[in-house]
C-alpha cells in the first residue's frame, strides 16, 4: 500500500498522461548551446532563500526514453554573480549524483575578493546558507528520481 | 538596430567603439588591429549587465552585405577609471561565429594589477594568486551565463 505522498504523485501521473503531449523542450545551459528535444516535464522542485526562489530543479523525459536534468541556481544580488544554469542527460543514478554535485552552490559561487572584509564575510555566509538549502533538497530530489520517476516514465509510455 | 547602437550614434562624446556612419555602415575599433568596417545588419545582441557586478559583456553578431558574419565581444566597466575593450572578427559562416563565441575565454580579459617580477613575500604572493584565480573563475562563470542565455534566445527565436 503506497503512502499518501506516493499515492498523490501517482495520481498526478495518471491525470497528466491524458492531457500532456510531446512538446519541444529547450534547456538553457551556461557556456553551451541549449539542449533541445521533444519531451515532457516529469518532476519539478524549488527551494527558497529568504523570500526568493533560489534553486529550480526539473527532470524531463525525452521521447526516446532518456531523462534530462536541469538546474538553475538563482544568486541573491548581494553576491555579485549571475544565475547558474546546468542541464545534462542522466543515464543512471551515478550521473544524477554527479550532476547534483556539479550544481552545488559552493562549487559555483565564490565570495568577491575585491570586497572589504565585512562584505566578503557576508557573501561567504550567504553562500554557506545557499549550500545548506541545496543540500537539504538533494535528498528530496534524489528520492524522487529513484522512486517516482520510474513510475511516471511507465505511465507516460 | 538595437537601442544601444542608436544611442551610441547620437552621442558625439561617446568613447564607445562602434560608429554607425549611416544606416547600415559599421566601424568597430579594435585593440592592436585596424578597425573592422563593413556594410550590413545586426542579427543578434546580448548583454550581461547586472547592477551589482562592476563589469559586463556585450555580444553582437552582424551579417554583412557580402554574406559574411562579424562578431564583436565587448567588455564594459561601470567605473570610469577602467577602459572598456572590444574584440571583433569576421567569419565566413554563422556557425564559425557561434563557435568563436563558445570558445572565447574571458580569462584573457582579467586584468592583473600587480607586478609579478617584484619581490614579494610568499604569503602575499599566495593571496594575489588566490585573488587572481577567483577573478578568473568569476569572469568565466559570468561569460558562460551570458552565452547560455544568448544561445537559448537564438534557439527560441
Amino acid at each position: 500500500m503506497p503512502n499518501t505522498k506516493e499515492a498523490e504523485s501517482f495520481s498526478i501521473s495518471q491525470e497528466t498522461r491524458e492531457e500532456e503531449v510531446w512538446r519541444k523542450i529547450i534547456l538553457r545551459c551556461d557556456g553551451f548551446k541549449p539542449i533541445c528535444f521533444p519531451g515532457l516535464p516529469l518532476f519539478s522542485h524549488q527551494a527558497h532563500y529568504e523570500k526568493d526562489d533560489c534553486v529550480h530543479f526539473n527532470l524531463y523525459l525525452r521521447d526516446n526514453g532518456q531523462i534530462y536534468a536541469h538546474c538553475v541556481i538563482k544568486v541573491p544580488s548581494s553576491l555579485s554573480a549571475r544565475s547558474f544554469t546546468f542541464g545534462q542527460q542522466i543515464p543512471n543514478q551515478t550521473s544524477m549524483q554527479e550532476f547534483l554535485s556539479a550544481c552545488l552552490p559552493i562549487n559555483c559561487i565564490s565570495p568577491d575578493p575585491s570586497r572589504d572584509v565585512l562584505k566578503f564575510d557576508m557573501q561567504r555566509k550567504i553562500i554557506e546558507q545557499l549550500q545548506g538549502i541545496y543540500c537539504e533538497k538533494i535528498e528530496t530530489i534524489f528520492c524522487a528520481s529513484t522512486t517516482e520517476l520510474p513510475r511516471r516514465k511507465k505511465c507516460l509510455h | 538596430m538595437s537601442t544601444l547602437m542608436e544611442s551610441v550614434t547620437n552621442d558625439s562624446n561617446s568613447t564607445a567603439n562602434y560608429t554607425n556612419t549611416s544606416a547600415n555602415n559599421f566601424r568597430i575599433k579594435r585593440v592592436g588591429a585596424r578597425p573592422l568596417t563593413f556594410h550590413g545588419i545586426e542579427l543578434a545582441t546580448a548583454m550581461s549587465f547586472t547592477p551589482s557586478i562592476p563589469y559586463w559583456y556585450e555580444i553582437n553578431i552582424f551579417r554583412t552585405t557580402e554574406h559574411k558574419f562579424v562578431l564583436a565581444i565587448r567588455l564594459f566597466f561601470q567605473s570610469s577609471e577602467e577602459e572598456d575593450s572590444v574584440k571583433a572578427w569576421q567569419f565566413e559562416s554563422l556557425t564559425d561565429a557561434l563557435e568563436k563565441i563558445k570558445s572565447y575565454d574571458p580569462a584573457q580579459d582579467v586584468r592583473v594589477d600587480f607586478d609579478a617580477e617584484q619581490p614579494m613575500a610568499i604569503a602575499d604572493l599566495t593571496a594575489k594568486a588566490m585573488f587572481l584565480h577567483a577573478k578568473t573563475s568569476a569572469a568565466r562563470s559570468h561569460y558562460a551565463s551570458l552565452i547560455g542565455e544568448f544561445f537559448y534566445s537564438l534557439e527560441q527565436s
